[in-house]
Formats: C-alpha cells, sequence, structure tokens
C-alpha cells in the first residue's frame, strides 16, 4: 500500500482508536511499561462463558504502542479464552499495522502484546 | 560549511533521500582525512605503545603522545595535563573516584546544576551513598539560564561540576562569573565541555578551571576517546584510578609506585590508534579555524530557530542560541513517533529523555525532540527539517 495511506489509516486509529477507556466492572486487569521509551498501558478485561466479552485499555505514548493495543484488543474481543491463549502471536498484531517496524519500535508494538500475555497468565 | 569532506553524505542514500544528520550533540561524523588516518596508522605503524624497544613500538608512542601535545596545544593546557580516557563519562568517573572520594567528607557540600547530563549526576550520587556528603542543584531561571549563582558564596561547595554548554537547552553557561565565585570560596571547579570544545575555542588557562572534560567523537574524532584536563598540581596529590601494566614505575608483592602525571591515569594497553587518529580531527577543526566554525554554526543556529519557529504547534524550550542546539515538543505528538515520521525523510534527530532526567522533570515533560547541527550542516538541512516537521503538524 502506498505510504500517505498507509500513514493516514495508522493515525486514523490512533486518533480513533477501538476499546479505549476502562471497563468498570472488569473481570482482571494488567499494567505493563515501557521504561525505555516511558510508554505505558492498562488492559481491563471481562470474561462470560470462557469467552473474552469484553476488552479495553488506556495508554500513554507513542502513536505505534497506541494502535497495536487497538489493533490488539479489536482481535481478540468475543474470541473465547482458549482460542486465543493457543493462537494469538504477536506477528497476527505486526501484520495488521501495514508498516515495516524499525527494531527500535518494535518494542513499541509489543508493549499492549506482551501486557495482555501477561494477563492471560491471571486467568 | 564542507560538506563534500564528509564521505557519510555521498554514501548513505536510506529511503532514496540524501541524509540530513541533526543529531550532532549526540555524535558527529567523520571528514576523511579521519577516516583515511586509520588506514594509514595500521597499515604502518601499529604496535603496542611504551613496551616495545624497538623502533615500529617507539614510532606508534611518538604518534600517540603527538596527540596529547595536539590536545593540549588545542585547549591551552600543558602535556602533562591531558588524560586520556574512554569518554567524557570515564573523565568525570575519574575525577569521582580520585579526587572526589580523597577529598569530599560527609560535611561537605557539591554544586550541580539541574541541567547536568546523567553522566554528571549519577556518579556523585554513587559516591555520596558512601560518603554521605549534600548534593545542591542550580536551578534555571524563565529564560533558561543558571539562576542564583550567589549561593556559591553562602554553601561554600568543596566542588562545583557544570556543564559549559547544555546537551539539551544549547544554552552556555556563566562559567566565568562560577569559577570567580568558585576561587573566592575555595571551591574546586570541573567543567564537562563535552558541548563546547567542538562550537567554541576554549582556554583552560584563561578559564582557570581545575578539571575540564571532554569527548573526541563530538569533535569529528574517533569513539573511545575521552579527555580530562586537570590542573597538574592538583593531579599530582591524585591517587591513580584503575591500577594495572603502564601506570606503575616498579611493583612488590606489598606495594607499588605510580608513573607520574599523566601515566599515572592510563592503566593497561591504552586505545592508541583511535588517539592517534584523534589528532586528524584536530587539525581538520583548525584547518577550518575555530572562529569560523562559531561564526558558521551561529549564522544556521539562528536560521534553524527561525524556520522551527514556523511549524504550527511547535514549542521550544530554550532560546534562540548560538550552538545549534534546539529541543522542542510539536502538538502531543510523541517524540518517537515525530522522530520516526523525520526518518522516512532521512532526516536524523533525537528524541527521548536525552540523558538529562533531572532537566526533563524540571521543564514538566516526559520526552523532547532535539535537533543539533554541526559544520556540514546548511541551510537545504534545515529547510527539509522544517517542511518534514510541517507535514508532521499538520497530520494532527
Amino acid at each position: 500500500m502506498d505510504n500517505n495511506l498507509v500513514r493516514s489509516y495508522i493515525i486514523d486509529i490512533y486518533n480513533n482508536p477501538k476499546n479505549y477507556g476502562s471497563i468498570k466492572d472488569y473481570d482482571f486487569k494488567k499494567k505493563g511499561y515501557n521504561a525505555l521509551c516511558g510508554d505505558n498501558i492498562e488492559i481491563f478485561l471481562k470474561i462470560k462463558d470462557g469467552m473474552i466479552s469484553n476488552i479495553s485499555f488506556i495508554s500513554s505514548g507513542c502513536i505505534i504502542s497506541k494502535v497495536s493495543a487497538s489493533i490488539l484488543t479489536d482481535e481478540v474481543k468475543g474470541k473465547k479464552v482458549s482460542d486465543v491463549k493457543k493462537n494469538l502471536k504477536f506477528e497476527d498484531i505486526k501484520d495488521k499495522l501495514l508498516i515495516e517496524l524499525s527494531l527500535s519500535r518494535e518494542k513499541c508494538a509489543k508493549l499492549s502484546f506482551e501486557t495482555f500475555e501477561n494477563l492471560l497468565k491471571d486467568l | 560549511m564542507n560538506k563534500k569532506d564528509f564521505p557519510i553524505f555521498k554514501n548513505t542514500k536510506f529511503y532514496n533521500k540524501d541524509l540530513v544528520y541533526l543529531d550532532n550533540a549526540s555524535t558527529t561524523q567523520k571528514p576523511q582525512i579521519v577516516i583515511d588516518e586509520y588506514k594509514r596508522f595500521y597499515e604502518n605503524y601499529n604496535a603496542n605503545i611504551y613496551r616495545g624497544i624497538y623502533r615500529l613500538s617507539e614510532e606508534a608512542t611518538a604518534l600517540y603522545e603527538e596527540s596529547r601535545k595536539r590536545v593540549a596545544k588545542f585547549i591551552n593546557a600543558d602535556f602533562e595535563e591531558i588524560i586520556f580516557t574512554r569518554n567524557t563519562t570515564e573523565s568525570i568517573n575519574l575525577l569521582i573516584y580520585t579526587f572526589a572520594k580523597k577529598n569530599l567528607k560527609k560535611e561537605d557540600t557539591i554544586l550541580l546544576s539541574v541541567m547536568e547530563h546523567h553522566s554528571n549526576i549519577i556518579p556523585w550520587l554513587i559516591l555520596q551513598k558512601e560518603i554521605g556528603f549534600s548534593i545542591e542543584y542550580l536551578d534555571i531561571d524563565e529564560n533558561f539560564n543558571l539562576k542564583n549563582l550567589e549561593i556559591i558564596e553562602k554553601i561554600k561547595p568543596k566542588i562545583i561540576s557544570l556543564c559549559y554548554i547544555s546537551n539539551v537547552l544549547g544554552v552556555k553557561n556563566d562559567i566565568e562569573k562560577v569559577i570567580k565565585l568558585g576561587r573566592k570560596n575555595n571551591s574546586y571547579i570541573i567543567i564537562d565541555a563535552a558541548q563546547a570544545v567542538s562550537h567554541i575555542s576554549v582556554d583552560v588557562k584563561k578559564l582557570d578551571c581545575d578539571f575540564l572534560v571532554f569527548s573526541a567523537h563530538k569533535m569529528l574524532g574517533p569513539t573511545g576517546v575521552g579527555i580530562l584536563f586537570g590542573k597538574k598540581d592538583i593531579l599530582d596529590k591524585m591517587p591513580p584510578f584503575l591500577g594495572g601494566g603502564e601506570m606503575i614505575l616498579s611493583v612488590s608483592k606489598d606495594e607499588f609506585i605510580s608513573k607520574d602525571v599523566p601515566y599515572k591515569f592510563e592503566a593497561g594497553t591504552q586505545n592508541f590508534s583511535d588517539v592517534v587518529v584523534f589528532k586528524k580531527s584536530i587539525d581538520y577543526l583548525e584547518s577550518l579555524g575555530m572562529k569560523k566554525i562559531e561564526k558558521y554554526i551561529k549564522d544556521l543556529s539562528f536560521y534553524t530557530y527561525d524556520k522551527l519557529s514556523e511549524v504550527p504547534g511547535i514549542k521550544i524550550y530554550g532560546n534562540r542560541n548560538e550552538f545549534g542546539i534546539y529541543s522542542f515538543s510539536l502538538k502531543k505528538i510523541h517524540s518517537h513517533d515525530i522522530s520516526s515520521f523525520l526518518d522516512e525523510d532521512n532526516i536524523a534527530i533525537r528524541a527521548g529523555h536525552h540523558c538529562a532526567e533531572v532537566l526533563m522533570k524540571n521543564l514538566k515533560v516526559n520526552s523532547l525532540s532535539r535537533v543539533s547541527i554541526y559544520i556540514y550542516n546548511d541551510e537545504s538541512d534545515i529547510d527539509k527539517l522544517s517542511e518534514s516537521l510541517k507535514n508532521i503538524s499538520k497530520l494532527f
């Protein structure tokens, strides 16, 4: 895809992220922090009948970290916890970002994924 | 100014675009004559210095000492007053673990400023844990200048350790006044000149500081070479730093006798190839002339400030300065994102806290973007930067 189109796709998600905010009656939550750039995130999770019935996040940081969190939460919402645990890979999120991540930016994209992985360990 | 002397600008075309390198406060590019000197040294003179009783080692030693002489002359110091370290950070640590450790007592106070680089804060905090002295910080006023210098008269700090030019704000501190006040109150004075030596003529005799530290790689020279200037009578009284080969006159099972300065502080095989090459970068700077460099950077620095100011939503943390160092925020865009966007145009700037978290907290920001220019930059670089920033600003 054309560079400018990718850019506007990313910025559009950044300005209107999915699942942004907190969930009042969450079942689980987890914080994540990237000491290198000061990015932080908190993910909230609601489980019903073994399904991720609701998920949200609050973050402060760069575009990549927020957009990745939007893509991640959108990806797993409504799915079975067991399926997500088995099948979710960082590459799937990375592919949907549509941009090539430099080494220094990959950690930004990984913040939400790793925080979510840690959260799954609590379930 | 002489961009053609720097091969990286011919060779590096990421994204098929010319490189616009604006991270010079971090490290500088190298001119061809500096790069060529590595080849000349390794093809003709490579041998361990001091050790060999043979011609080749003697030639290598002579080149190494030639560099020491060159550095001494460049800042108007004496030959024995120049000690080679790995970098500015190591030069400061050397002082802290030898000079400061020997001289500071629990009841003493030292004086730093909020704009110091981590390398001029953390080693002091480490030593403070051991000895327990007090650390005071000079604050900055609304114009980003150090304020309340008169506090020196009140607290009579045993040691004052300050940067000459801030790596974040681009402000030049009134070091002359600090030294004058320090002298009146028997303070020892350490100057972190990492950002200064490449930009202005520095004369340690005229300044009358006790110590001055800087790095070769920020002045067109190789990485891995730091410089510590110290007044000879003070260096003489200091204990050695690292123990090992070449810093001793004699050793027995129970004791050793150190060599005289500067050798007392240069233990083990030195980074002699880089030190030899460093001479060429000073030769190059002097062939251009420091006065001419000062003027060139000053003009381009003002131009940079004016072009940055045109960008909608920009906030510059610092004044229109003469040294081409500007930190800024742009709307609410994270500094890492700004760097990534600029990188798409092959423009390299710095993002983050610039090893100055104390200052970042003082300015109430988490991170900033920083542009820093040097002699090979020109107005077209700044135009590209300004254009690219305007495009980024439009996106948000």
